[in-house]
């Protein structure tokens, strides 16, 4: 079985990101997004029970590639990457092209993605990967089973369903379902040797144009500020009667 | 709260390249590869583990601590979670050969990791470490059928290990334990006593716990010759490795402590216990001595563990809390001031964080020369012995001393919130209070380097240290005006301990050891100072080479790092030479009822 894992290398959130004219500014060392270890611990369950390959695909600036190796170090088997400067800026349709036909030279079985980007937060891709598929796509995956069937286990925003797929799939993975693992230390030697390879976008079929138009980004408000209460020895008083109003207690 | 642990991967990284890790290990043929792409994956990784698993539950172990029912200890139930984690991620094996199933890396790439863990969470990190000490006697000088039937799971963490030497009338001095190996017709012995000290002795976090005892076989030599090393399993393991039945060994209880509350300090009973010999007969305390230099550096390294948490405490808090005035500033500035902007809060800061750089250089540099004599061979080996003897009394003591101090200074910038639990900084405090203690007391480290290590080879090899570090100020001379200057300063302070090393070398040669002995703290307080300010130097060195090649404001506060350390805090070293040369007079012409 071929599972394949999409995931984005991001600047580390623990530093403040930049943009040039809207664009992330990405520098030389990025990082693993979070959100695609819960994708990849999945696919590594799934590769210790049935003995599964996976890859993981990417698209964006490689720079060190120390996101790619930190794939690897959690279990993944090699990994494959289009970095090309006409995709900068690249709009969620574009990035989905680019991301299936990387796919299709996996030969892939299941195509796992998280729920979205960390940087992005489109949360459009693997919908739009599974079109240009042709497979059914199912999002908010907590855990998976596979027999002659996929089994899978779903967040809904009343508890979690059971649901059916067939075996060739995509499917969006929700934080909180699996525990994703840290990587072993053998597995961090390890992955120095794993294979990670460049595709060059010419050789892949796009079929879609770069059309999103860059307009102007502004900082968000705070939808309501925040009361300031000053403390002249009742101040106590005044948060339990606003958390009784709140009915928090 | 306390501040969210965030591990110094960046300053680990460059301490490794202070030392010149790479270069001198591409030397053993072992470590031909070892590089920076180890090196910082693996700090990477331990970081993000350290700061998500262990540095979360660091405050739960402290005020739940370690509880006792029925001999029974129960750990937080977050440690036990964790420990499968930490065995899992494979943290405590990395440096162990690969022929036992450990990651077979050189003992310095644990410097970082170690740090870090003990950071994170100090008391979670002495149960690996004391089953590092298990596993590396088991190794060393058990026979194959011992190595095959207790290393691999001691080795995963799928069992713990734990070193059980003192006895309630016997600590610094064992050569009066009283616990007695009886020889079985099947050549096992039935142990029996009871040990006190005994680090994670008991607890629930594995399903056994694998003892290593020192014990007396009936008519052996009487003192420390007639020592003898035992294994004696918590639950007896059957020949096909799965277990049997309990081997009579009781945690009596448990000790209520200052700190490092999550780990279990327990009294241990054996009641006729089976234990296996290690090695041969009365050769128990030898064994114990091959693995004591690792298990000393790594003390030290506790010191160095509080210091670096409590600093990341202290200077968030400082750049946090806006209060009073900094002289010169005005009123209306004052008001988005915090007390970062006050210089006295400025020096403590700068303070610990140039402690800390030259405390992670010498405890990194101690690991280095361990790999050496461990790992090398010929006079590359012979040189790793030689400096390992004697930096490892100065890494123990020195940092560990330094560990509490310089938590205790980081309360200080807190005020009275650092003296309150809730911010978690006292708790760098407590925990740190052990380390000058435990492995071998700082005094005795300091008679160590007195009167073992200070006459090694007739003081030659002191002599060799003394002019690496001499080369070092050579180099600093050739460095341009910041550099020379620096170098000048370190040249009166080695000049110095030159000086007072002779002086207690003819000393020891008029017999005068009383005086000598006198002298053996603030002599061991002296090079540790001085030691500081030699690989600080080599900081400097490196950091402008680095500042020059990528212009990274980093290097730049590097070298005031050093700077401030040798300016300022090196010229400490010369205050205690009075202190090493005074002799015993002062010290006993009090009466003891005078106390």
């Amino acid at each position: 079985m071929n599972i394949t894992v999409c995931a984005k290398q991001i600047p580390d959130p623990a530093n403040e990101t930049s943009y040039d004219n809207g664009i992330i500014v990405r520098p030389e060392e990025q990082v693993l997004d979070d959100t695609d270890r819960y994708g990849i611990e999945i696919a590594l369950q799934l590769k210790e029970k049935y003995d599964a390959e996976v890859t993981i695909i990417s698209m964006g600036p490689a720079g060190t590639m120390k996101g790619l190796q930190q794939a690897l170090q959690m279990g993944a088997d090699k990994a494959l990457y289009v970095d090309d400067d006409s995709l900068k800026g690249a709009n969620s349709l574009m990035t989905a092209n680019v991301l299936s036909e990387l796919a299709k030279t996996t030969n892939a079985d299941i195509v796992i993605f998280g729920t979205e980007s960390t940087d992005g937060y489109s949360g459009t891709v693997p919908q739009q990967v599974s079109r240009f598929l042709n497979l059914d796509c199912i999002s908010y995956v907590k855990a998976i089973e596979i027999g002659e069937d996929v089994s899978l286990t779903r967040q809904t925003s009343e508890g979690s369903e059971k649901v059916k797929m067939p075996q060739n799939c995509v499917i969006s993975v929700t934080a909180g379902g699996v525990e994703p693992r840290y990587p072993n230390f053998k597995d961090i030697m390890a992955a120095k040797s794993k294979p990670i390879e460049k595709v060059e976008l010419s050789t892949l079929n796009i079929t879609t144009d770069q059309n999103l138009e860059f307009i102007s980004i502004e900082a968000l408000e705070n939808s309501k500020n925040g009361e300031k209460i000053i403390d002249e020895g009742e101040a106590f008083q005044v948060i339990v009667d606003k958390l009784k109003e709140l009915k928090v207690i | 709260m306390a501040v969210p642990y965030k591990a110094p991967v960046k300053d680990i990284v460059f301490g490794y390249e202070v030392i010149d890790s790479y270069n001198v290990l591409n030397k053993i043929s072992e470590f031909s590869d070892f590089s920076e792409d180890i090196v910082i994956p693996t700090m990477e990784e331990c970081a993000k583990f350290s700061e998500e698993v262990l540095a979360p539950i660091n405050a739960i172990g402290d005020q739940q601590g370690a509880s006792i029912e029925n001999g029974n200890v129960t750990m937080p139930e977050e440690f036990v979670d964790a420990y499968k984690k930490f065995i899992e991620a494979g943290w405590a094996s990395i440096s162990l050969p690969e022929e036992i199933g450990g990651g077979g890396m050189p003992i310095t790439l644990s410097g970082g990791t170690l740090e870090i863990l003990s950071t994170a969470n100090l008391a979670f990190g002495l149960a690996p470490g004391l089953s590092a000490g298990a596993i590396s006697a088991i190794n060393f000088h058990g026979n194959q059928e011992q190595k095959d039937k207790f290393l691999p799971k001691l080795v995963s963490g799928q069992w713990t290990g734990t070193m059980n030497l003192s006895e309630p009338q016997s600590g610094s001095d064992l050569g009066t334990i009283t616990t007695k190996a009886e020889k079985q017709d099947d050549g096992t012995y039935k142990v029996t006593g009871t040990k006190v000290w005994i680090t994670f002795g008991e607890h629930n976090m594995t399903e056994n716990i694998i003892h290593l005892v020192l014990a007396k076989v009936p008519g052996s030599p009487e003192g420390t010759k007639g020592i003898s090393m035992f294994i004696v399993p918590k639950v007896m393991v059957n020949d096909d490795g799965s277990l049997g039945d309990n081997n009579n060994v009781s945690c009596i209880s448990i000790e209520e402590k200052l700190g490092i509350h999550a780990s279990p300090t327990c009294v241990m009973e054996y009641d006729g216990s089976v234990g296996y010999l290690v090695g041969e007969e009365n050769r128990g305390l030898n064994y114990m001595f091959t693995m004591m230099n690792e298990a000393r550096v790594w003390v030290g390294g506790q010191g160095l563990a509080c210091a670096s948490g409590a600093l990341q405490g202290a200077s968030q808090y400082a750049r946090d809390r806006v209060q009073g005035r900094p002289v010169g500033m005005s009123k209306e500035d004052a008001k988005k001031s915090t007390i970062i902007d006050h210089a006295d809060v400025r020096r403590m800061l700068i303070t610990i964080k140039s402690y800390v750089d030259a405390m992670r250089y010498l405890m990194y540099d101690n690991q280095l020369m361990l790999d050496l004599e461990y790992f090398a061979e010929g006079e590359l080996k012979e040189f790793g012995e030689e400096r390992c003897g004697i930096l490892t009394p100065i890494t123990k003591a020195w940092i560990s001393d330094l560990g509490v101090e310089l938590s205790s200074i980081a309360i200080q910038v807190y005020g009275g919130m650092g003296y309150v639990e809730e911010t978690g900084v006292a708790q760098y405090l407590r925990d740190s209070r052990i380390a000058p203690i435990y492995e071998g007391t700082n005094g005795i480290q300091a008679l160590d380097l007195m009167f073992r290590k200070l006459p090694l080879d007739n003081g030659q090899a002191m002599q060799r240290l003394l002019a690496d570090v001499n080369k070092v100020i050579d180099e600093m001379n050739e460095g341009g005006e910041v550099l020379s200057d620096l170098a000048q300063k370190l040249k009166v302070e080695v000049d110095r301990l030159s000086e007072v090393t002779l002086w207690l070398g003819s000393k020891m040669l008029e017999g005068e050891l009383v005086d000598a002995s006198a002298g053996a703290t603030p002599y061991l307080k002296m090079f540790g100072q001085v030691l500081g300010g030699y690989y600080m130097g080599k900081a400097a060195i490196l950091a402008t080479k680095k500042l020059e090649e990528t212009g990274d404001e980093y290097y730049k506060e590097k070298i005031t790092l050093s700077k401030f350390y040798i300016e300022q805090l090196l010229p400490l070293a010369s205050g205690y030479a009075s202190s090493v040369t005074a002799g015993k007079d002062d010290l006993f012409n009090i009466k003891a009822e005078s106390f």
